[in-house]
């Protein structure tokens, strides 16, 4: 409480109340666990722990009296969970300006994800609740099945999460920014074209006339810079090069490494080694494709849902 | 100087630093169809709000039933819309009670009002639940829901515990029969119809005698009514009437169930003509006599004219008077039927006075005494003579019709002394025309059980004279006999013999028996002036549910 207190003194009055309401020491999952099969476990658990006991709870206070059950959605206590819900749903959407607004001093993003993945782990026993464990008619029905869908797609995304980032430190060394990798394949296809221009002509400033590789195997460097290594560089695999496959790349560079003269050698290491990290930076491309492609879904499926949502809330304020 | 690994990777964005300021692929695609959705969200709520009629289909739980189909569109034809001024009077968030708020009493007027109906008992929290229809009648259900046909557990939310929810200050009548009734097969009472105790049989008939061949107490027995009687009696159109096929003169009468009971008038039928050819013979309005056609559901009530009459006519006895050394012959006559005993002295009277006159009873030969006024008050001798016979004949054929063993009191219970034929009275029949007056049965519908299957008791069989006279034990089966089809299926019935075979399977709510409101008849009976809506609508305004 005294380290709290030191820390919170240094911040504005409005990170005071932001570190207040959403204390970073909570954890994102029970338990902490650090192995990547823990941690999906965990958020499972979570998914169906925090439905289950949230409908018990709801059950043992019907068992009291305190409300019917099943739930009625336009009963006291569905309408409440209802309210609630759709509380727990705009709350998830400021995500969104939070996000718009990241330079404005909103709290941690760390935090605001926390607490976006409890509520909505929290929302869905509550909409379940609310609607009676039903669909209703076709605009509640639609806004539930979205509603699903946004959790499906939610909890996926935080397993992708939970998984992908570790996979992609572990199998991708030499990582580099995913939205960056076509611009960097084209950078080291210049670096590539570069260094084979060294080997078979002769720069100005050289002390000899004679270029290091010449005759036939000069020809076939460029041949093989200007046909598979330099598109393979810039367009990975999808320029459907056999450079892409390991055995065929280390048995390509590994004819060309035993034909050209020693003090060639170390550029094609060179060359080798932007041809590995191309294929590393593909995988990498496929991996960050996995690990994001759930908010393709997530994102449009809140909107429509939350603008659903309050037309719904409307109607049935409105005639219920 | 060599170069350090980082700024070997700094380079790669030389010139593009602020590469991060441009969306790749995924983020663009992720806005994209961000922007997409919302559009359609935009566009759904648009024509939800723009067009509400066309989009009303989207909010509801389901169709509408067939009466209510014309307002699927139309929420408001049926809801009470809420407005934000009630959003501050703290109701926001009382949905359910909001969502009752229907205008039923727009069409279904005077279901909610307190004094009619099956409710009129009901405490004042009680009242508070059956005033709003929609606490029982569900809707949104689809075009074949029926709104009447209710879960059990609408009814048994009082009928568990009707102390509860029984106000003794309103009640009109006893108090609740049963206090908990909870499921027809498991926890319903008796049929308290059955019970004839506090209000027995008003009429002696014996079903046994009269499905009898010749309806006779034993086989063969004396009196045995043939053909050939019945015909003697009242004529061929009547003895044509109960002839069997292939049966002569000289064949026993043969009644069956049908003979009697009836659901429809069979308008239109051979059997209807024959019914009306008997009552044309005895002289008797058709008119009035003959029901109009019914629903089918019940036995039209027995009628004396057209099921007893042959066989059992209420004449008055034959009389032979002396005149002198004449014997005259006074013929019996047809004495109405439907009159109480106090009528009964002049009718007959007047009668033999017809029968004296019309006769020419030779009193009347007698002139008027010379010098005599017509207007003298001493009546003629001939007129005083005929009087004192009139009045002789009335007295002994009123004694049999009372008192005899084929008069009134054969068929009818009476209540006073017979000697003050004033206050000596015959007790209406019949004395139940539906038998089971808290419920609904479809005779029609149970047509396949055979009559005695439900009635025993009512085929022909040896009996004695004794027993034959004196009121019929309840011939009506009670609930278990009902229980053996209205029940869960696959329960096991025991049959007479011991045995068990399964059953059930037949429906058995509450109200596939009871119905509320006096619902079968609205506009008929009591409450029926509340049942008329306060301000009947054209078609017009009904199919815009204005």
């Amino acid at each position: 409480m005294i380290d709290q207190f030191v820390i919170v003194s240094y911040y504005p009055a409005q990170d005071f109340f932001i570190h207040f309401l959403f204390p970073a020491e909570w954890p994102v999952l029970w338990g902490k666990t650090k192995s990547v099969r823990d941690r999906v476990l965990a958020i499972v658990f979570s998914t169906v722990g925090i439905t289950f006991g949230v409908i018990l709870v709801a059950a043992a206070g019907a068992a009291a009296g305190l409300w019917e059950w099943p739930p009625q959605p336009s009963s006291g206590f569905g309408v409440a969970c209802g309210v609630l819900g759709g509380a727990i749903v705009v709350f998830e959407m400021l995500i969104l300006p939070r996000k718009w607004l990241r330079s404005r001093r909103l709290g941690s993003t760390r935090v605001w994800m926390r607490w976006h993945v409890w509520m909505g782990l929290l929302a869905l026993p509550v909409i379940l609740l609310h609607a009676g464990f039903g669909w209703g008619g076709p605009l509640p029905a639609t806004v539930m099945m979205l509603f699903l869908l946004v959790t499906a797609s939610g909890i996926w995304g935080l397993i992708m999460q939970q998984w992908l980032p570790e996979k992609i430190l572990h199998d991708i060394p030499g990582e580099s920014i995913a939205s960056q990798i076509s611009r960097l394949g084209q950078y080291h296809a210049e670096e590539a074209g570069r260094l084979i221009a060294t080997l078979v002509t002769v720069p100005p400033e050289a002390e000899t006339s004679e270029p290091v590789v010449v005759g036939p195997l000069a020809a076939e460097l460029v041949a093989f810079r200007d046909r598979e290594l330099v598109p393979y560089l810039e367009s990975g695999i999808s320029s459907r090069s056999l450079l892409a496959i390991p055995s065929d790349a280390q048995q390509r560079f590994g004819r060309l490494r035993e034909a050209v003269p020693p003090a060639a050698r170390p550029v094609l290491d060179r060359l080798q080694e932007l041809a590995e990290l191309r294929r590393r930076w593909d995988e990498q491309e496929r991996l960050h494709f996995w690990l994001h492609n759930w908010l393709l879904l997530h994102l449009p499926l809140s909107v429509t849902m939350t603008g659903l949502m309050l037309l719904h809330a409307y109607r049935a304020l409105k005639f219920w | 100087m060599p170069r350090s690994p980082s700024r070997d990777l700094s380079d790669r964005y030389t010139g593009r630093r602020g590469y991060f300021r441009n969306p790749d692929r995924l983020r663009r695609g992720k806005y994209t169809l961000a922007v997409m959705a919302l559009v359609a969200a935009g566009a759904w709520a648009a024509v939800d709000v723009t067009r509400s009629s066309q989009a009303a289909y989207a909010h509801t739980h389901g169709p509408l039933t067939n009466p209510h189909a014309a307002f699927d569109d139309n929420c408001a034809a049926c809801h009470t819309s809420f407005s934000w001024k009630d959003a501050w009077s703290g109701n926001i968030l009382n949905v359910r009670d909001r969502w009752h708020d229907f205008t039923c009493s727009k069409c279904h007027a005077g279901a909610d009002h307190p004094p009619f109906g099956h409710h009129d008992s009901a405490t004042d929290a009680a009242q508070a639940i059956h005033n709003r229809c929609s606490n029982c009648h569900h809707d949104h259900r689809g075009r074949l829901h029926s709104l009447v046909r209710l879960p059990d557990a609408d009814c048994t939310r009082c009928h568990k515990d009707l102390a509860r929810w029984f106000d003794p200050a309103k009640s009109r009548a006893q108090p609740p029969y049963e206090n908990s009734v909870t499921h027809f097969v498991n926890d319903h009472p008796e049929f308290r119809s059955l019970n004839i105790a506090t209000k027995p049989r008003t009429l002696t008939f014996s079903h046994a005698v009269h499905m009898n061949p010749g309806q006779t107490y034993t086989p063969n027995g004396k009196e045995a009514m043939t053909l050939a009687r019945l015909q003697q009696w009242n004529g061929p159109e009547i003895a044509a009437r109960y002839r069997k096929p292939g049966q002569s003169d000289t064949d026993l009468v043969q009644l069956d169930c049908a003979s009697c009971h009836q659901l429809d008038s069979g308008i239109g039928t051979k059997e209807f003509e024959k019914a009306k050819t008997t009552l044309e013979s005895m002289g008797a309005p058709t008119r009035s006599l003959l029901p109009a056609r019914a629903a089918g559901a019940y036995f039209l009530p027995i009628n004396y004219d057209l099921h007893c009459r042959a066989c059992h006519p209420t004449t008055a006895m034959e009389g032979q008077v002396t005149s002198g050394d004449q014997k005259f012959i006074v013929p019996r006559f047809d004495v109405p039927h439907r009159v109480q005993p106090g009528q009964l002295r002049s009718l007959l009277k007047a009668g033999y006075v017809k029968e004296l006159i019309e006769g020419g009873h030779p009193a009347l030969k007698e002139p008027l005494e010379p010098g005599g006024r017509l207007d003298s008050a001493r009546p003629p001798s001939s007129a005083a003579s005929l009087e004192a016979l009139a009045n002789e004949l009335a007295q002994r054929a009123e004694g049999l019709l009372l008192r005899g063993a084929n008069g009134c009191t054969k068929c009818h219970k009476t209540i006073g002394d017979p000697s003050h034929p004033s206050e000596y009275r015959i007790v209406p029949v019949p004395d139940r025309t539906v038998w089971l007056v808290h419920a609904k049965f479809n005779h029609a519908a149970h047509r396949g059980a055979s009559c005695a299957a439900c009635h025993p008791g009512t085929q022909g069989r040896e009996i004695t004279p004794m027993e034959a006279n004196q009121p019929e034990p309840v011939a009506i089966l009670g609930i278990d006999s009902c229980r053996s089809c209205h029940s869960p299926a696959q329960t096991r019935v025991q049959l007479p013999d011991g045995s068990t075979i399964p059953g059930g399977g037949v429906r058995h709510n509450c109200t596939d028996c009871h119905n509320y409101h006096h619902g079968d008849f609205p506009l008929q009976g009591r409450g029926s002036p509340l049942r008329f809506p306060k301000n009947p609508r054209d078609i017009a305004d009904w199919l815009r549910g204005m």
